[in-house]
């Protein structure tokens, strides 16, 4: 892990203990599941909605 | 106490650059807007409104901010939201798979440093403004707008802030539960002073403050500047959008907390400057309300500005853990973060170069924060596809997927490189005008950005594609 000096830091023990946990077989976060690919459609297909319409009213206002 | 002495520290997700657990996730799709809201509803978003109607009037102004906003929000969201949420890791950290380890450092030392002390000034700068107008009219202090007064209470929200980021992340969360929807109410309440005294029509056929001759170059420079405000959250999301609990925890609050937010206190600040004729916000509150509201929207805004600097330090200084390595990590929470302020302080001596020019430094962030959006969404999304060797983005050692050459990514580099080239090319953000017609159509952070993006996909592609640098997929 960090550094290969022989000195293991309170910092480098505990980073060690979260990646082992965090890299476990299993480690059930529901915050590490894929974004899904509509989702990501939706989201820029919603931006580009929101300027062509405020261009469009732009444009005839 | 040895809990306490553990989370001052680097050896805590909060104050460190460690990967978050699961149980320390905070932030679900309800408080990770009111989050967002606290932090744009700031009164930066009625300075940077106040700045559009500098260059356009109502109608052109609200569809600058609205263009501008989304563009921007869209793309930076993708880009830093969603790896730093998934895998739990600081931002600047998670950019070592861009990057490289020796190449973040670069990336602090010359974005984050400007960005975080530039824009922390600024806030401050105007937390003194606004506090030294209630001051005037309260106690007859006489204090002027570039007094050595303003700055000694800019000094006052600096050490209040400093004093908040001791207490974290959980500290601002709570203290955004009443900020946030607060700052909602007093954009209501300034609409409705502002239509008590004049009437839409009015408002709408007010000229703008200090226009180009060519109303196109004025819209779209309008334009710019928004999409400047919008690629500046680069590097604030991603280290509040890890604490997410889901991914559409992490995305969806930036339509409602940045952007929509954002457009509406943006809207409330040209609105009030167009009627006003002053781009201040500070100038506006008094003529506005009286000197008993004026001064009570005056102490609120200096305490909404606080929450404001408070969330671009967390960043930066958990930024500056992640580059200086084991000896940021060992220095106590509250001295780094009180080191970091200095510069702060010592910019704010200077309110008017700093304040008044604020839209300058604005158009020049967009040059850096514009291709670097681009260069980490196509980075994370199209060329890795969403994943990351976490193991290896705290690793040094020189055989890590992100060792690249000498801890540094060229590529992205020389991408970041194209893409301000291009910005430059079609901008100037010295004096906000056209160097290329093209400008008037296509605006220079989206093509700087796309630009960018493209030529890191490119390089990526051409030079890495399968090889053991870098850790991209074949």
């Amino acid at each position: 892990m960090k550094g290969s000096g022989t000195y293991e830091s309170e910092i480098d023990k505990e980073l060690n203990r979260r990646l082992d946990v965090v890299l476990r077989d299993g480690y059930d976060d529901p915050a590490r599941a894929d974004i899904s690919r509509w989702e990501l459609v939706l989201w820029f297909g919603a931006a580009v909605l929101i300027a062509v319409i405020t261009v469009v009213m732009k444009s005839g206002g | 106490m040895a809990m306490s002495e553990t989370n001052f520290t680097g050896a805590s997700s909060e104050y460190g650059t460690l990967p978050v657990l699961k149980e320390e996730r905070q932030l679900g799709l309800f408080d990770h807007s009111l989050v967002n809201i606290g932090i744009a509803v700031a009164t930066w978003a009625f300075l940077l409104g106040g700045t559009t109607a500098m260059f356009v009037g109502a109608w052109d102004g609200i569809a600058a901010i609205i263009i501008g906003n989304i563009i921007g929000v869209s793309i930076v969201s993708v880009s830093v939201c969603l790896g730093t949420s998934k895998y739990g890791v600081e931002q600047f950290t998670f950019a070592r798979s861009v990057f490289g380890r020796v190449g973040v450092l670069l990336l602090v030392c010359i974005f984050l440093a400007i960005y975080g002390v530039g824009w922390s000034s600024v806030l401050s700068i105007m937390f003194g403004r606004a506090i030294s107008e209630v001051t005037n009219s309260t106690m007859a202090t006489g204090i002027g707008p570039n007094d050595i007064g303003v700055t000694w209470l800019a000094m006052v929200a600096i050490v209040v802030s400093w004093v908040l980021l001791w207490k974290g992340p959980t500290a601002v969360k709570w203290l955004n539960r009443i900020v946030g929807p607060g700052k909602l109410i007093l954009c209501a309440g300034i609409l409705l002073l502002l239509f008590g005294e004049k009437s839409w029509s009015t408002i709408a056929a007010a000229p703008a403050l200090q226009p180009f001759d060519d109303p196109k170059t004025n819209f779209m420079v309008a334009v710019e500047i928004n999409l400047a405000a919008s690629f500046g959250w680069w590097p604030i999301l991603g280290n509040i959008s890890r604490f997410t609990k889901t991914p559409r925890a992490a995305l969806w609050p930036n339509l409602v907390g940045i952007f929509a937010a954002a457009v509406v206190g943006e809207t409330i600040g040209l609105l009030a400057a167009l009627s006003l004729g002053n781009f201040d916000p500070t100038a506006w509150m008094i003529p506005l309300g009286g000197a008993v509201i004026g001064c009570s929207v005056l102490l609120f805004i200096g305490l909404a500005n606080i929450t404001a600097i408070v969330s671009i330090f967390y960043g930066m200084c958990l930024a500056m853990r992640q580059a200086g390595g084991r000896y940021f990590e060992n220095i106590p929470w509250g001295i780094l973060t009180g080191a970091l302020f200095i510069p702060v302080i010592v910019v704010s001596f200077f309110p008017a170069q700093v304040y008044d020019k604020f839209f300058v430094f604005l158009a020049w962030t967009a040059l850096g924060f514009a291709p670097l959006s681009g260069v980490t969404a196509v980075d994370y999304i199209l060329l890795r596809r969403g994943r990351v060797n976490t193991r290896d983005l705290y690793s040094d050692a020189p055989e890590g997927d992100y060792a690249f050459w000498g801890g540094v990514n060229w590529i992205a580099f020389v991408a970041l490189f194209v893409g301000g080239i291009v910005y430059y090319a079609l901008f100037n953000p010295m004096s906000l005008t056209a160097h290329n017609a093209l400008f008037n159509w296509i605006s220079a952070s989206v093509p700087s950005c796309l630009v960018a993006g493209l030529v890191h996909y490119v390089l990526t592609k051409r030079f890495l594609r399968g090889s053991r640098t870098g850790g991209y997929p074949a």
